[in-house]
């Protein structure tokens, strides 16, 4: 597989008056599975499709391998960006049949393999004379996975793949994306706001939060460096000396904390007469993305 | 631009194939209804008007191309300016088929001595490969319908806009060919050079918004 | 296979402990070879990144090796590693939460090494 690192410096993008990213840095290494979480509105999306060069940008270089991405066929045929389909099309219902859809991808992409793409079609049950505003919601991410995975682009985005799937069809996603990912070793980024199931599965995740990265770092790595502290109010706020609080929750005299901290401090918090738990990656996600919007 | 013409191509054919297969009912209708030997039927004004028909079903179909296919094609990794030049070999495909089928459909009555029909002056002005009004009236109105097709997926409202000027263009193109059959030529003086600048204008100013467009087009 | 991994602590690290724990318990015996990181990541639905995590850490603590070409291995004598590791962070992991707690319940010295006694020779009953 080819490895070449995707790089995203100082991206803009408005629409309007509304500025959806600013001044972006990212940096995307071959071969890892990424996770990209954000709110809704957070311009993944839009992020997405400028790394793709189906978006255009105000200011800011996206280059793969060093070469720019605007207009340059090598480095389209290397990548594939498999979005949520819609049932509705601007000029109406969305009549592309199935087989076109997926007779396009093979024209499309060079690396198309037909027949991981019919064990996909059978496995999924899809039927190709279907049209696509027929599919149910579940169907239609179905196709787009199909798509992602038969694609076998050396660098391929899945948006919201598993909108729509049911919990057996979700974890079956995972599966085979990690039967994919040992086979090919291929990059993949995901986004996805079915956070805490598909953690296990990112060995890498990027934050976007408000038009920028706010992290892009090993997944393992930065849920360690959270914690929950609780207890008495007096002790808690003693321990979160040289911590950083991202939350707080109080219940009479019961204090609970989200803080961020490096390991000894962490640790000198276990001698205190607090709890201290781990979070996992959704409780991280609200508590950085969270804005204090609840508690 | 091999892989976005082979894309468009897929949806292409079938529209050639319906226009193909139109003349021929049409062609086969007129010959069992006895129009050879001048019988006044509908299939003797579909024959002789199919010039203009297949005007009409080809600004429909540059119309469809333009709709959602810029968008799927984009979203596979299609390159913009292959997309465009796509587009032009699919119209240019278009045309010359167009074209050919019109001079073989003039040939017909001529060749086989059919009833000679008063009515019958563009069809058979189409009859010599060196009536060029033809293909570049095709051309025109193509290029228009796939501007109506871009300009309509963005804005209904900028697409109903548009639309009635194609309404407006046909109408011209329906004179230019009518000028241009030798009917009345003298009478109009330079009309039909103002036509066929006009015609050329249209065919230009389509263009460079199909260019300016696809550039700057966001996938959804 | 995936409900075994829980959000208590990383998951490398309950990876390298299960496969710990099942050295201990004879599942893997020495010298035999323990699943790949490819087997372990499909086994538990995990980034074999994650899995391989996990490995190194048992193979940086010489209790499992790699033999080129054919996968890891439990090392001779990894039973005793693993069991002089539990040891030494069995203070801090039981000895030291069990005093807290009993400080926490105002247990005196006495009262908590008496309960050690009892449940000692409970275990012994069995």
């Amino acid at each position: 597989m080819n490895a070449a690192i995707l790089n995203a410096q100082g991206v803009c993008k408005s629409y309007g008056k509304n500025e959806v990213l600013h001044d972006l840095d990212l940096t995307i290494e071959p071969g890892k599975i990424y996770g990209l979480i954000g709110r809704n509105g957070a311009g993944k999306t839009t992020l997405l499709g400028i790394l793709t060069a189906q978006n255009t940008m105000d200011r800011g270089s996206v280059t793969y391998g060093g070469q720019s991405v605007w207009e340059n066929q090598a480095v389209l045929d290397q990548m594939c960006f498999s979005r949520e389909l819609q049932a509705t099309l601007f000029s109406g219902q969305n009549n592309l049949k199935v087989k076109h859809y997926l007779k396009t991808a093979a024209i499309y992409y060079p690396n198309w393999d037909q027949a991981y793409a019919d064990k996909l079609l059978s496995e999924f049950k899809l039927e190709p004379k279907k049209k696509i505003c027929q599919l149910s919601k579940g169907q239609m991410s179905m196709v787009t996975i199909l798509i992602a995975l038969a694609s076998r682009a050396p660098l391929t985005i899945l948006d919201e793949p598993a909108a729509g799937l049911d919990v057996v069809m979700r974890e079956r996603f995972y599966q085979l994306l990690l039967e994919d990912f040992s086979e090919t070793g291929r990059t993949f980024i995901v986004s996805t706001h079915i956070i805490e199931e598909a953690a296990s599965v990112f060995e890498q995740v990027i934050i976007l939060d408000q038009g920028r990265i706010l992290e892009n770092r090993p997944t393992e790595e930065l849920v360690d460096q959270f914690r929950y502290i609780s207890g008495r109010e007096d002790v808690v706020d003693a321990v979160c000396n040289g911590l950083e609080v991202l939350s707080t929750h109080q219940m009479s005299r019961h204090k609970t904390v989200a803080v961020r901290g490096d390991r000894i401090k962490l640790a000198e918090a276990q001698n205190a007469d607090v709890d201290v738990s781990p979070m996992n990656l959704q409780n991280v996600f609200v508590a950085l993305c969270g804005h204090g919007d609840t508690q | 631009m091999v892989k976005s013409f082979k894309f468009l191509f897929q949806f292409a054919w079938v529209n050639l194939a319906a226009v193909l297969g139109f003349a021929a009912a049409v062609t086969l209708g007129a010959y069992t209804t006895g129009v050879p030997n001048g019988a006044e039927n509908i299939f003797r004004t579909y024959f002789g008007s199919f010039p203009f028909t297949a005007l009409i079903m080809v600004f429909i179909f540059a119309f469809a191309l333009c709709t959602s296919n810029l968008n799927t094609a984009l979203s596979f990794g299609g390159r913009r300016q292959d997309y465009f030049w796509a587009l032009q070999a699919i119209i240019l495909v278009y045309t010359g088929v167009c074209w050919a089928l019109q001079i073989v459909m003039s040939a017909i009555p001529v060749v086989f001595h059919w009833e000679e029909v008063d009515y019958w002056t563009v069809l058979m002005s189409l009859g010599t490969s060196s009536s060029w009004l033809y293909p570049l009236v095709l051309l025109s109105i193509m290029s228009l319908g796939c501007m109506c097709g871009l300009a309509s997926a963005r804005s209904k409202v900028l697409g109903v806009i548009l639309f009635s000027v194609a309404m407006v263009a046909f109408m011209a193109a329906l004179v230019l060919l009518l000028l241009g059959s030798g009917h009345t030529i003298g009478l109009w003086g330079c009309l039909p050079m103002i036509l066929v600048l006009v015609t050329l204008a249209v065919f230009a100013v389509s263009e460079v918004f199909i260019w300016r467009t696809i550039h700057r087009y966001v996938v959804r | 296979m995936r409900g075994t991994l829980n959000d208590q602590s990383l998951i490398y690290l309950q990876i390298a402990r299960m496969l710990e724990d099942d050295i201990l318990r004879g599942v893997y015996r020495e010298e035999e070879q323990v699943p790949s990181t490819n087997e372990l990541a499909r086994g538990y639905n995990i980034n074999p990144a994650t899995a391989a995590k996990g490995i190194n850490l048992l193979v940086a603590e010489d209790i499992l090796y790699k033999k080129r070409g054919i996968g890891m291995f439990v090392s001779p004598g990894a039973g005793e590693i693993v069991q002089k590791k539990r040891k030494a962070a069995f203070y801090d992991g039981f000895v030291k939460p069990l005093v807290k707690e009993g400080a926490s319940l105002a247990l005196t010295g006495e009262e908590l090494l008496a309960m050690v006694d009892q449940a000692i020779k409970e275990g012994e009953h069995k």
